[in-house]
């Protein structure tokens, strides 16, 4: 190995010094990471993959350097894609991805003795390493020992003791990290050999006075109810369901006070500004944005608690309750948590399956994502289930809105579960049986900076994704709906008074771009009881799915724009024998509802899953599938509907 | 591949064939065991993929190591052990594929 | 199974520490012969010399060689070299006694982590005898008024050397005698 030691290969941004943190999964890496680099840190991909790559600029005490966090890993002897990145960026030779000028290795001291193997083949790489060790305070607290200056000794390189969070050990480490040239790489690197290696770590505990953590008295209490078959059972259902209730509940009155600033905001601009520009301004822009901007409050909720139950371990313990029920899928419990990131959004649930290590599993998972319950869906589920059941109906303690929420979530878990099923069952029966593991962590406080970088990155994703492309299409939307632009002479050739709003509005609309298009498709969803102005929602859509409700105040406000939601409930549509109908009648909204289930209705989803399995086939079958799968299931609930009506 | 991981993924580990009559009972393997025993490893199944034993080996199932038991999920799968100081959950399917001395 | 791990030496790059934990080396001090593989490295003169320590081999490599790319080799050799100790030869039969490993182990803390902590509080220590299970350390400096020096001769001294040599042995303060006292007085006087 000796043409191997100093490995430079590449260097992204000459002179700055890069330093990357190698960490097992639960060591504190993400927290260490945060702590160092603020929010300061840049999320990219990897040339060729799509593992994230997480870079950040470090203050030091002799200016800045660049650390790179790299995937948690238990072994540079990769079997996942992330692993595989942690184990090219190392090695020197690998030129597709940058070889770091020194490494940061996190150990856990609650789990030394595991750890040690990871370290020991960072160590075989050779590049300048230092340790950085965390839980400590854990560690004494659960009667364990080590003296830190002897296991310096004995690895041979800098070893750095850090209580996560505090400013002096941090201190300390920032002026390690401004010299990473004076690390060193020990003079000879561990042994590969099972029995070697194992004696060499012993060697090492022991000369560190190393003496193992009792097992965590606390964790074991807390595991003996939350991992009871029972009463863990009930515990993990109960969370579950306050999980939903919280972010409808809670959320409420935040979302109302956004809605009320944005309707303020929307009526002094129609109050200033007259004209067709007026209207685009109020209309389009502050009315589209604003009815999206109104859900940030439950997404900021969404992740809180994702990242409250991640931090705090129990989502660990979830999976592992949950393990045996996803195996019913021919999942993993891990899985799980991909499912569960997939109820705010799918991108990120297609992305968690990266840390599922066979290739197998993550296709299976990544189809069946989609059709968990996404925070983009609830926004149409929100309008929808709010024209199909009135609020004050209540079953008992539980409001029948809640209820129909409820009934939606579980659908769409159920039908991902099947999903998975199905596509594990028919993909590939070749390639190996990769092992499934899940460690349990002990129960930790989630630290509060870790949990608001974990929201606050939720709600710039949110807030950027309506920026960018819900922004855009609302203005394409609006400029659909409006133009061709009709003037008093159209009017008055129509035969309707050009001072008469509403009037013009309705044909405006009636005979917009969009209206052609929504036209144009009536018979594929004419037998859903969809009439065109739903079919522009619809198409509208699959830009991202919370467009619909844009789209559809739109259309609604074009009727009536005093009251859109009055409009929506008003709104009429002939009835096929000569009649009218409401539009939003009860079979409809239903057969609505289970389109927007089932339907891949999202392009960036789209996108990320071509980026993730690196082709359009799979993407192009989840749109598929899902398509025929919605417009038949909204077929079967629009017929039941209407014969029980 | 990478110098270091090709060294790694040539890592031999032990395979210790089980008895013919444990055979079926997995009576030698950590999947055998029940809530509350204690054992060590003493390789890994002869059948076992390579790939899988390297990376329990990896998460502290090494040969001589001490394991005990601590949970079963309610349906009797997954199995959290305590390895190395710390726990870690597996299923049957892999916990068979490591032999103890029980 | 021999368990170790290198330690480097800063003085010198070409020796490593093989810590082996008490009762591995077969004796103390230089070693004349090692057993059969080792000895080979010496003879192609890959290993310059070799000498036991109560815990520990130190191994110094020959010229020209170094310890990236010989160390697996070194450290397979000396483990199996380890589990062989009647192939080992002292240059005396003196360094196999148990006494020379208790002298030997309560030198190396006197002169390790243990003592450099007595150091860094102005104390100086030596090590007085050791014979017959029984070492005799010396103190003075700050020690000698110290209201903590017995906990520091127990706790980390004593400790230090019953890791390297197990056993019942006793670990006292060496009665000064009093010239060597009045001697050190009188410097401290002028």
């Amino acid at each position: 190995m000796a043409h191997h030691h100093g490995g430079t290969a590449v260097k992204v941004a000459s002179g700055t010094t890069r330093v990357a943190l190698v960490g097992s999964p639960n060591s504190g890496k993400t927290t260490l990471f945060n702590a160092l680099t603020g929010l300061r840190a840049k999320t990219g991909n990897y040339p060729g993959v799509t593992v994230a790559r997480f870079e950040g600029s470090v203050r030091t005490t002799d200016g800045e350097i660049v650390l790179e966090d790299l995937p948690g890993t238990y072994s540079l002897d990769a079997i996942s894609p992330d692993e595989q990145i942690v184990t090219q960026v190392l090695d020197g030779e690998d030129l597709s991805v940058a070889t770091p000028d020194a490494v940061l290795v996190l150990l856990d001291a609650t789990t030394l003795r595991r750890s040690l193997g990871l370290l020991a083949q960072v160590l075989q790489v050779g590049l300048p390493t230092a340790v950085v060790l965390t839980f400590g305070d854990e560690l004494a607290r659960r009667q364990g020992e080590l003296d830190v200056p002897a296991l310096q000794r004995a690895l041979g390189v800098r070893v750095i003791p850090v209580v996560a969070g505090t400013r002096d050990d941090l201190g300390v480490l920032r002026e390690e990290l401004a010299r990473p040239d004076s690390w060193q790489a020990p003079i000879v690197p561990p042994p590969v050999d099972s029995t070697e290696l194992r004696e060499w770590a012993d060697s090492v505990l022991d000369t560190a006075g190393y003496r193992l953590p009792e097992a965590d008295r606390r964790t074991a209490r807390i595991d003996s109810v939350l991992l009871h078959p029972v009463w863990g059972t009930a515990v993990f259902f109960v969370t579950m369901f306050a999980f939903f209730q919280v972010i409808f509940t809670l959320a409420a009155p935040l979302q109302d006070l956004v809605q009320a600033g944005f309707d303020w905001l929307a009526g002094v601009i129609a109050d200033n500004v007259h004209g067709p520009f007026g209207g685009f301004l109020s209309s389009a822009l502050i009315g589209g944005v604003g009815s999206v901007l109104v859900f940030l409050p439950q997404i900021v909720l969404l992740f809180l608690m994702i990242a409250v139950l991640e931090g705090s371990g129990y989502l660990s313990r979830a999976a592992f309750l949950m393990d045996r029920i996803m195996a019913r899928a021919g999942l993993e419990g891990r899985a799980f948590v991909a499912l569960l990131s997939a109820l705010a959004c799918a991108i990120p649930g297609i992305m968690a399956t990266r840390s599922l290590p066979s290739a197998r599993d993550r296709i299976a998972t990544m189809m069946a994502a989609p059709l968990m319950t996404c925070s983009a869906r609830l926004t149409v589920y929100v309008l929808l289930v709010g024209l199909l059941v009135d609020p004050s109906t209540r079953f008992g303690p539980v409001g029948a809105q809640g209820l129909v929420m409820f009934c939606l979530y579980l659908g769409g878990a159920l039908a991902a579960m099947g999903t998975a099923w199905l596509f594990k069952k028919f993909t590939g029966r070749h390639g190996p049986v990769l092992p499934f593991y899940m460690e349990m962590p002990s129960y930790r406080l989630p630290r509060a900076r870790s949990v608001a970088v974990a929201v606050w990155d939720a709600a710039k994703g949110f807030l950027s994704k309506v920026g960018r492309i819900i922004l855009v299409v609302t203005i394409v939307l609006w400029l659909l709906l409006n133009l061709p632009a009709r003037g008093t002479s159209d009017f008055r050739a129509a035969g309707i008074n050009p001072d008469d709003t509403t009037a013009t509005s309705s044909y405006v609309l009636d005979h917009s771009f969009a209206a052609d298009a929504g036209r144009a498709v009536e018979p594929v969803f004419e037998p859903l009881g969809f009439d065109w102005r739903i079919n522009v929602g619809v198409l509208a859509s699959l830009s991202a799915r919370e467009v619909f409700v844009a789209t559809l105040g739109q259309v609604a406000a074009a009727d009536n724009p005093d009251s859109p939601t009055t409009a929506l409930q008003q709104m009429q549509t002939p009835d096929g024998h000569g009649g009218e109908r409401k539009l939003f009648d009860a079979p409809t909204t239903a057969a609505l509802l289970t389109f927007f289930l089932f339907a891949l209705q999202c392009m960036s989803t789209i996108g990320v899953m071509r980026r993730e399995t690196g082709t359009w086939r799979w993407p192009a079958i989840a749109f598929g599938y899902m398509f025929a799968l919605a417009w038949t299931m909204a077929f079967v609930v629009h017929s039941v509907v209407s014969a029980v009506a | 591949m990478s110098l270091v991981s090709e060294i790694l993924a040539g890592r031999q580990l032990p395979a210790v064939e089980a008895s013919q009559a444990d055979a079926d009972t997995s009576a030698t393997s950590l999947a055998g065991l029940r809530v509350g025993d204690e054992a060590a490893v003493t390789g890994f199944a002869a059948a076992a993929p390579a790939a899988t034993t390297r990376r329990l080996h990896d998460l502290g199932f090494a040969p001589g190591a001490p394991i005990s038991v601590i949970r079963k999920a309610p349906l009797g799968d997954p199995i959290v052990f305590r390895v190395a100081g710390y726990e870690i959950a597996l299923r049957r399917e892999q916990a068979k594929l490591i032999r103890v001395d029980a | 199974m021999v368990a170790l791990h290198p330690e480097p030496i800063a003085a010198d790059p070409r020796s490593v520490r093989w810590v082996t934990g008490a009762d591995v080396t077969p004796f103390v001090g230089p070693v004349r012969h090692a057993a059969p593989p080792l000895e080979a490295l010496v003879e192609n003169g890959t290993v310059e010399s070799l000498c036991c320590e109560s815990d520990a081999v130190v191994v110094r490599l020959g010229a020209g060689h170094d310890w990236r790319t010989t160390g697996a080799s070194v450290r397979s050799t000396l483990r199996e070299a380890l589990t062989d100790p009647q192939h080992w030869e002292a240059d005396s039969a003196d360094q196999w006694s148990d006494d020379a490993r208790l002298e030997a182990a309560a030198r190396e803390v006197i002169a390790g982590p243990a003592g450099d902590y007595v150091r860094s509080h102005g104390g100086q220590v030596w090590l007085e005898s050791a014979r017959g299970g029984r070492v005799e350390i010396g103190f003075a400096g700050t020690c000698s008024h110290c209201p903590a020096a017995g906990f520091t001769l127990q706790h980390r001294i004593a400790a230090a050397i019953r890791e390297r040599h197990p056993g019942e042995i006793q670990v006292v303060a060496a009665q000064l005698e009093a010239s060597r006292r009045q001697r050190w007085l009188t410097l401290r006087r002028r």
